[in-house]
């Protein structure tokens, strides 16, 4: 693996230098792959051009986890093109295009655009080598060496060196930065003094060439390369960052395909070609432009029209749900729908801190009272049923788990037992103004209406429905979601079920849900060396949580993104969605 | 020039007074602004270090007096989430908002004046109740639906219109439109009522018996009178206006200033959210001045001074 | 003969349509010839007002409807004309001044710039700020340079009231129209009004019809005099006649009420009874409730107006009964 890796710089040479007539050489286009996910609208069949047939075996081999189709014999059209301008539209500005700051879903893919780490993900949740072209792992799991890809530069013209990683993540551990993402990187070692200000560096950190980078760990953590496609951790230049200051979000400078060329906040964004940027086909489309403001449904019509390449680009859900079954029928858009199962999962939160919820017997009754089918046709089948905590693209995920059916005999049997045989009242906390939410708190409260149960609405913005639902003893019940960082069960069983990261305030433990079993299982998956048992240990947590029913899981969303018939190589990919810089447009269709 | 100072120091109380009721309702609402900032998952020590940087932490007196140093600097400060220049943005959503509003206020005077003339100078006839009753739907039209609706007929459908979005003035002429619609009723009867009150004084009566034009009666002395009430309410109706049409803004992706202040206050953004009321109530204030000097100037009767 | 300036022949004018239409000028008939001054005098609601209105056809219609008779100036009937007829005459011939001048000039614009408008209209050719300076001055207006930049509203009473006249002169009407010119004004100022009209047609030469309730200041100026009631008219006589000698109880009544210096008076001399509105007139003599002298038959039906001698005329069988 290592060996092939290593070449692969060489062959990406040979492969762009082949490209004789400035017409770019087509990848193989993966099939999505992986376990039970539904297949793709499209299917992406692209035709293969062989202009060097060694060079691209072997590129089809090193490219990993790519699972090549055969070449089959579709029109010239799915040669991709070179030109022309993605157009999209997005209701609210991001907050931030700087990777230390930025962290809502909306900006990653932007930032994909513009920056990048040391590895990123093939078509699927795998990691394959970005700027590092291989690494190694010390035996002990607590050393990780990165041999960087030579020739790498950012747009102000400087080559990519070790160092630079080395200022990346220092400037996101600096707590002058207020990086979102200074808590994952924690783990490496010296961290935690460089952070109190008691060491002027991370000794952890260490760049003894240009080309090689050691990141040294407190504790081995087998998740630690998923922590790398964070956004703190896409490599920034120290000089730009310095010279910038509180204003880098608006000169981004990054080693990425895109560069910002203009952004008129909470109007427009455009994106174009860095020209110092060495891989072409990552570079088909001329540019990017968002359009910031409206709502989707003002989008919806704009892409009807063909104004817009790609209908929405925020990932809750791609389509407005009320134009969702017309567009489903409508023969103009079959097959330009992508889907896939978003990395999100939304559930009924039970504080077992706050009466009646301390009762297992009735956070079961609740679940049971629950038909969760109803809520994937109130949602016209945008949805799955969710019977666990980890959604389908995480790796762990067990398609056994079959939690509580809809009974409600059985969930009146055990209210009586726990004592509850005339229902009670409780208010359910949900976020004021989600499409996606409100069908499914008003069945929910039919649901339970129907054993006994007095579930009042109690819809909030954003901010401090948060704020409440963070705070101790305040919110005994919330309809709310968690979505991924990085595909990995850690970040969903860790991050929100483990007993040991209870806090009074700003807790992500909606339920403060504290069983010693389970924190001592999610503790030693944690160093865990040994992937199967890993997993099984995360399982094994995930059995027991949902026998627990501190939460009841209601729904994996799926993504969708619908997309005009020009615009080719949209595939939805299971953590970041959107990768832009891989579509490309065939010009002759673009504009009316 | 006594008058005028009275008038500038109560005015410059009044904003003060509006400074402080927002900071302290904002104050009091739950939820923190460092996690706006910094997202759900960020460490506590992130969010203790965003409080130190905003003094989040300190007390509500003193943090108020920190910002009001800063007003006093004529720096409105910039955007605890954004970064931007709370000032910046501000004017940089003003050119779509003034435009959306002017449009709109001549497109509805437009067709509000000769409506109210006429259906006071035939009052009683079928024309006149006709336009009672379209004045009374059009006031009771929810405002954003009459958006969609436009929006999907005019633009979706037959293409007349751009959806959404402002690339030049012309493109601003459906939503003006939507606005105009909404208030055209309003003072179409507003006009007619006071042309009726007017076309009954003596001076009218002269008027005619002077031997003048109906035309001339109508739009030259009758009207002259009856629009003196109307430049009152619709320098308020401006003012409100140029706050932001959140509805509009939403609909047709108007870059103003009312989805501005709704994503501040979405965001708990403190500098942006005072901006935004400051601008906003020196708007208020600044149209009741000028609709006072306006009322003066078109009616000789008020006796004004500078 | 020629024929005379203004001639109003039966006119009949109602308010409302249909069963709940109200006469309030119910056949009266006036003639009034060049450089005469005729006084219509009567109650509010007698009438006199709707009846100087009809002449310039100034009523709003609807409500008003000219149910019958003529309104004839110089022999054309002003009820038939067209629009642009009408305007023509409306100042051309026949001007107004009405009672409160304060409200008749319009607020929002200066004196001079509304006399100039009356000018233009009809003698555009002299339409400069010098005829209209003459004219305040004509008026008697002080410092008309400076006046004529003046808003109503900065102008007295007194002052008003001459504006008025002089935009209702500006045109050099032949015939001008007083509706109570007098009544909102201060007495003193009244009698200076007075004056000032008595000199200006002596100058200029117009007829003048001047309504008013006060017979105080008919015998300045009327030659001759018409009393309404009730929508009709009751009596006419010249104006020297019907002070000494009138002949109707209701013009009797009238003049018995005004309290004069030399009396003794305790009290007020005021006529029994109101006068009726215009849709609930008595039957009969529509004067008979109040009437000292009333007979039985009075009730019955309405008495015609006689002619008892040349230019006097009385609308009462018993007229010349002891009173």
């Amino acid at each position: 693996m290592n060996l092939l890796l290593r070449n692969a710089p060489v062959v990406f040479g040979v492969l762009s230098k082949r490209g004789v007539d400035n017409e770019p050489l087509s990848l193989p286009s993966p099939r999505k792959a992986g376990r039970g996910w539904p297949q793709a609208g499209r299917g992406g069949r692209v035709k293969i051009l062989w202009k060097h047939c060694c060079g691209l075996l072997l590129a089809a081999v090193v490219l990993g986890s790519f699972s090549s189709r055969a070449a089959d014999s579709a029109a010239a059209d799915s040669t991709p093109k070179r030109g022309g301008t993605l157009r999209l539209a997005l209701p609210t500005d991001v907050t931030s295009l700087d990777p230390a700051l930025a962290f809502d879903t909306i900006s990653q893919p932007f930032l994909l655009l513009m920056f990048q780490g040391l590895v990123e993900y093939d078509d699927g949740t795998k990691l394959v080598p970005c700027l590092a072209q291989d690494w190694t792992v010390s035996a002990d799991q607590r050393s990780y060496t990165f041999h960087l890809r030579t020739g790498a530069r950012f747009s102000n013209g400087r080559e990519v060196v070790a160092a630079d990683f080395v200022y990346t993540l220092e400037h996101v551990l600096d707590l002058k930065t207020a990086a979102t993402s200074e808590a994952w990187f924690e783990g490496i070692d010296g961290a935690k003094e460089f952070r109190a200000g008691k060491a002027a560096h991370v000794r952890g950190l260490k760049a003894p060439r240009d080309d090689t980078l050691i990141i040294e760990l407190e504790r081995p953590d087998p998740s630690f390369l998923y922590i790398l496609t964070v956004p703190g951790g896409l490599v920034v230049p120290r000089e730009e960052v310095e010279r910038y200051g509180k204003s880098f979000t608006m000169h981004p400078v990054g080693s990425g395909p895109y560069v910002l060329k203009e952004w008129r906040r909470s109007a427009k964004m455009r994106f174009e070609r860095n020209p110092l940027y060495s891989h072409p086909e990552r570079q088909c489309l001329d540019g990017v432009e968002v359009l910031v403001g409206g709502d989707p449904t003002t989008h919806l019509m704009m892409f009807e029209r063909g104004e817009l390449d790609i209908a929405d680009v925020t990932e809750h859900p791609g389509i407005p749900v009320p134009d969702f079954v017309r567009i489903q029928q409508e023969p103009r858009w079959q097959g330009l729908m992508e889907r896939i199962p978003a990395a999100v999962i939304w559930y009924l939160s039970l504080n077992t801190e706050m009466k009646p919820f301390d009762n297992l017997k009735v956070r079961q009754a609740v679940a049971y009272a629950i038909d969760k089918q109803k809520l994937v046709q109130l949602l016209h089948g945008m949805v799955t049923p969710a019977n666990g905590v980890l959604p389908p693209s995480v790796p762990g995920f067990n398609t056994n788990l079959t939690g509580f059916p809809h009974d409600p005999a059985k969930a009146r049997q055990l209210l009586a037992e726990a004592g509850y045989a005339d229902g009670f009242t409780f208010r359910l906390w949900y976020e004021a103004g989600n499409l996606l939410l409100t069908p499914p708190a008003y069945s929910i409260q039919f649901d339970l209406a129907q054993v006994g149960i007095n579930a009042q609405l109690n819809p909030l913005a954003m901010a401090p429905l948060v704020d409440s639902q963070e705070r101790r003893h305040t919110v005994e019940c919330c309809l709310t979601g968690w979505s991924q960082d990085y595909p990995d069960p850690s970040d969903f069983l860790d991050g929100c079920l483990n007993g040991n990261r209870i806090t009074e305030e700003g807790c992500q433990n909606y339920a403060f849900y504290n069983n010693p079993q389970v924190n001592q299982l999610l503790d030693e998956a944690a160093t865990c060396q040994d992937p199967p048992r890993r997993l099984g240990l995360y399982q094994s947590a995930e059995k027991i949580v949902v026998h627990d029913a501190p939460w009841v899981p209601l729904i994996f969303p799926y993504v969708y993104a619908l997309h005009q018939p020009w615009l080719h190589d949209v595939r939805l990919h299971p953590v970041v969605y959107f990768r832009f810089e891989r579509m490309w447009l065939d010009p002759r269709r673009e504009r009316k | 020039m006594t008058r005028f100072l009275t008038r500038l120091i109560w005015s410059v109380l009044t904003l003060l007074g509006t400074a402080a009721l927002t900071f302290f309702l904002l104050n009091a609402v739950p939820g923190d602004v460092a996690r706006v900032i910094a997202g759900s998952k960020a460490s506590s020590e992130v969010i203790k270090e965003i409080h130190l940087r905003y003094h989040l932490d300190e007390p509500l007196w003193k943090r108020f007096g920190l910002y009001l140093g800063q007003l006093a600097r004529g720096d409105l400060g910039h955007s605890y989430v954004t970064e931007q220049p709370v000032a910046q943005a501000i004017l940089s959503r003003l050119p779509a908002t003034l435009a959306l509003s002017a449009l709109a206020v001549i497109l509805w005077m437009a067709l509000a004046v000769p409506l109210g003339v006429v259906t006071a100078r035939f009052r009683g006839s079928w024309f006149d109740r006709a336009i009672l009753v379209v004045a009374t739907v059009s006031l009771s039209l929810p405002s954003f639906w009459l958006a969609r609706m436009l929006q999907y007929w005019l633009a979706y459908k037959l293409g007349w219109f751009p959806v959404g979005f402002f690339s030049s003035f012309r493109d601003l002429l459906l939503p003006a439109a939507t606005l105009a619609l909404l208030f055209v009723g309003y003072y179409a009867r507003l006009i007619h009522t006071n042309m009726v009150e007017v076309l009954d004084s003596p001076y009218v009566r002269a008027a005619r018996a002077k031997g003048a034009s109906e035309t001339s009666v109508l739009f030259q002395h009758a009207l002259r009178n009856a629009l003196i009430p109307v430049v009152t309410i619709l320098g308020m109706d401006l003012a409100a206006m140029l706050g932001g049409v959140l509805f509009v803004e939403n609909v047709f992706a108007l870059p103003g200033i009312g989805t501005l202040a709704m994503q501040s206050v979405f965001n708990l953004d403190p500098p942006m959210i005072m901006g935004t009321v400051l601008f906003t109530g020196a708007l208020v204030i600044g149209a009741n001045w000028v609709v006072d000097l306006l009322y003066g100037w078109i009616d000789p009767r008020i006796k004004t001074e500078h | 003969m020629t024929t005379p300036l203004l001639e109003i022949r039966n006119l009949q004018v109602e308010f409302g349509h249909g069963a709940g239409a109200v006469r309030a000028v119910d056949g009266v008939s006036l003639t009034l010839s060049q450089g005469k001054t005729l006084c219509l005098a009567g109650e509010s609601g007698s009438g006199k007002s709707v009846t100087a209105l009809s002449i310039a056809r100034l009523l709003a219609s609807p409500p008003a409807v000219y149910a019958g008779g003529e309104v004839l100036l110089e022999g054309r009937n002003v009820l038939n004309m067209k629009a642009s007829e009408l305007r023509e005459v409306r100042g051309g011939f026949v001007s107004y001044i009405f009672q409160e001048p304060a409200a008749s000039l319009n607020p929002v614009f200066r004196v001079g710039d509304q006399i100039k408008e009356a000018l233009r209209l009809h003698r555009p050719e002299a339409a400069t700020d010098a005829e209209v300076v003459r004219l305040l001055q004509l008026v008697g207006i002080p410092a008309p340079e400076a006046r004529r930049k003046s808003y109503p509203h900065e102008l007295s009473g007194g002052m008003q009231q001459r504006a008025m006249i002089a935009m209702a002169l500006a045109p050099h009407p032949k015939l001008l129209v007083a509706d109570e010119p007098t009544t909102a004004l201060d007495v003193t100022i009244q009698a200076q009004i007075i004056e000032l009209l008595a000199g200006l047609q002596r100058q200029l030469g117009m007829a003048i019809l001047l309504i008013t309730h006060n017979l105080g200041i008919v015998g300045d100026m009327a030659d001759e005099v018409a009393v309404m009631y009730a929508g009709q008219i009751v009596e006419t006589a010249p104006a020297r006649e019907i002070l000494r000698r009138p002949l109707h109880p209701y013009t009797q009544a009238l003049i018995n009420s005004v309290p004069s210096l030399d009396e003794d008076a305790h009290r007020l001399k005021a006529i029994p009874g109101a006068p009726p509105l215009p849709g609930s007139f008595p039957g009969g003599c529509r004067f008979h409730p109040r009437c000292p002298r009333r007979q039985p038959e009075c009730a019955e039906k309405i008495p015609p107006l006689l002619e008892v001698a040349p230019g006097r005329s009385v609308r009462c069988p018993y007229w010349n009964l002891p009173p």
